[in-house]
């Protein structure tokens, strides 16, 4: 195994393999910074340019997408409230907070580290644990996928916000929005309102996209950005020290870490899914849990280092079963079949240089997107600085630009709008929005895995639940449920007081 | 607007949706929306239990009073905004059935910032021109997102490939 490491290290530090990563890396700092272009956009739209490529320069490049896209979603989030992915709404909690407190640099930077290091953990674990972790992978089935989004749920209390009752609501309704269109099981559509549009129902983006720079806008033009001068006053000099700062969390970003690469073992979990279970999982285990969601770097470090961990598990399954983790990796696989090479073991006993160097670049993107991400974001900076009116038409015109290219249709530009509105009552009802995404997030994968759970044990309740206890993966996964909702409650309960 | 006010009419709005998402969830078939009922019985109860604790847990008048008047402006001055921006946005939708992404953009991003500064000035022009190139370089041509279709639309002149 050392050997084959030592050759993909070797072609990870090709000049050409160098270039490709370079390549990918700039690519992807711009896709994730977009409001609704998102990392698998990036990936597969380069995708045809790797067909001339050697197999391992065409993979290199793809990974630097993905790593790279992945962190710089949470520029936009930090700088103006609007995040550039899905995984980056746990980040904006404490991210743009920072910015209003003139803190912007030093949160790109904490961000940017932060993110590399969950990046870097994870290609180690794939590294040298993806045979073992793979069949983890396997012993996970639709149950534990129902328990494991009821748990994403339960994290609801951490992102309330002070009002438990408005966050629960919230995060219900987004569950119900995300069940719109066509059951998985029975194919019956629901709450269409007979609009073939809605029958795949609401993309997340789009729903991220309206909910978040609709009222970001208005409450830039209504002047109503608390600190902005503080946030205009700020330099980005604090960046580059914040290193040493993420390290001192040593604890925070190593649980993060493992947090971010297990959940990317998980097919289909997702790094939205981690961000938030590792924010709320800083949270719990803070000694100041009242910043989070002020400004904490805590929370901001978790989510990031989660986010960015999620990058190498998800590649754990693809590359050891031919398994695709998530969306991505599911782009992946196909950039890999396009060469002509088989996702599994094969992979790494037949083309060691092409699976090891693979591997080894991730390394090398999670590392180059360090220095390259401080520079974009510098000048992405600049755009808070921008007078209150340019701001807001560039804003909206990239929220309805970013609506139209997930599907190609204006009326997703409509549907972005009409979410917007209802960012603005939440915004205007002091409602927080992050319940609201969460429950976007986890809808679709708690009813689908429900259904077929349900199914498997000929639509018998009881049985399900006896089969949930006494599997020690769900039982496990059951009692920490039960944990979560009891500190949700404790936590409510001191808030009352 | 104060604080209890805004949980009231937040506990009112949730009793609505959940009723209304009750009745439209119990009229599918039971194994396509038991997961449906589920979520809007819950949201319905929820929202049922929050009222009535605010209803029972009501503050005093004067703790309400002293907050209302900045948070009544509040309001309003959001208020305004929010309208030039859902106008604004929703004749940009409009016009780009019409017109095309070059010439609607160009057009929003204009009057956007006319409207949003509240005056005219020169910048609003050369901004709008490079903000609307930039984008569809950027999207259109580069990323190769698919343009909307329209019938006035002048892109094709414009694109490169």
């Amino acid at each position: 195994m050392l050997e084959a490491i030592y050759i993909g290290t070797m072609t990870a530090l090709h000049p050409a393999m160098l270039v490709a990563v370079l390549f990918g890396v700039i690519f992807g700092l711009f896709i994730g910074m977009l409001p609704g272009l998102t990392s698998t956009m990036g990936v597969a739209l380069l995708i045809p340019v790797t067909f001339s490529l050697p197999p391992e320069v065409g993979l290199a490049m793809l990974g630097g997408i993905y790593c790279a896209s992945t962190f710089s979603g949470s520029i936009s989030a930090i700088l103006l409230n609007i995040p550039g992915t899905p995984s980056a709404v746990a980040t904006m909690q404490d991210g743009f907070p920072m910015t209003q407190r003139g803190e912007a640099g030093r949160a790109i930077g904490l961000s940017v580290y932060a993110s590399s290091i969950g990046g870097l953990f994870s290609v180690v674990v794939l590294l040298f644990l993806a045979p073992v972790l793979s069949e983890l992978s396997l012993m996970i089935g639709t149950r534990e996928y129902f328990l494991l989004a009821l748990f994403g749920v339960t994290i609801i209390a951490t992102l309330s916000s002070g009002d438990l009752f408005k966050g629960l609501m919230g995060g219900i309704l987004g569950l119900v929005i995300s069940v719109v269109g066509m059951h998985p099981m029975t194919g019956e559509m629901r709450l269409t309102f007979g609009l073939p549009a809605l029958y795949d129902g609401l993309p997340v983006v789009i729903a991220l996209i309206g909910l978040y720079s609709v009222p970001e806008v208005i409450s830039i033009l209504g002047g109503r950005r608390a600190s902005d001068e503080s946030a205009r006053s700020t330099s980005f000099a604090g960046a580059m020290n914040t290193l040493r700062d993420v390290l001192r969390q040593g604890t925070n970003v190593l649980r993060s870490s493992i947090i971010g690469t297990f959940i990317g073992i998980v097919p289909g979990a997702g790094q939205s899914i981690a961000s938030f279970i590792a924010y709320d999982a800083a949270k719990r285990s803070s000694k100041d849990p009242g910043r989070f969601g002020k400004g904490s770097e805590e929370g901001l470090v978790a989510a990031e280092t989660a986010n960015n961990a999620v990058t190498g598990g998800s590649l754990v399954p693809l590359m050891t079963l031919g398994i695709p983790g998530n969306a991505v990796a599911a782009v992946l696989m196909g950039g890999l079949i396009i060469h002509g090479l088989a996702p599994g073991p094969a992979l790494f006993t037949g083309t060691p240089e092409v699976a090891y160097g693979f591997i080894i670049s991730l390394a090398v993107a999670n590392l180059m997107f360090v220095p390259l991400g401080l520079i974009v974001a510098r000048y992405c900076f600049r755009a808070i600085m921008l007078p209150k009116d340019v701001l807001a038409v560039t804003i909206l015109a990239l929220a309805v630009v970013g609506s139209f290219a997930i599907r190609g249709q204006l009326f997703d530009v409509a549907l972005m709008l009409g979410v917007g509105l209802l960012g603005y009552v939440f915004a205007l009802l002091s409602i927080s929005r992050a319940p609201l995404v969460l429950g976007l997030v986890l809808g679709s994968m708690a009813e689908s895995n429900l259904s077929r759970a349900l199914m498997l044990v000929r639509g018998d309740p009881w049985e399900l639940l006896f089969q949930l206890l006494t599997r020690p993966f769900s039982a496990g996964l059951i009692l920490l449920c039960v944990i979560s909702i009891l500190f949700g409650m404790r936590k409510s309960t001191k808030a009352d007081i | 607007m104060s604080a209890y006010q805004k949980n009231l009419v937040t506990a009112v709005l949730f009793v609505v949706i959940g009723a209304l998402l009750s009745w439209d969830a119990f009229r599918y078939s039971y194994n396509s929306s038991f997961f449906l009922r589920g979520l809007a019985l819950t949201l319905l109860g929820l929202g049922l239990s929050y009222g009535l604790i605010l209803l029972v847990k009501k503050p005093s008048v004067e703790g309400v009073a002293v907050e209302d008047d900045a948070r009544n402006r509040d309001m309003f001055f959001g208020a305004v905004p929010a309208f030039k921006v859902f106008a604004i946005v929703s004749a940009y939708v409009l016009l780009l059935t019409a017109t095309g992404f070059l010439i609607a953009t160009l057009v929003f991003a204009f009057v956007g910032q006319v409207v949003f500064a509240g005056e005219f000035r020169r910048r609003h022009l050369a901004y709008a021109l490079c903000m609307t190139f930039v984008i569809f370089y950027l999207f259109f041509e580069a990323l190769g997102v698919r343009m909307p279709a329209a019938p006035l639309s002048l892109d094709p002149f414009f694109r490169t490939s």
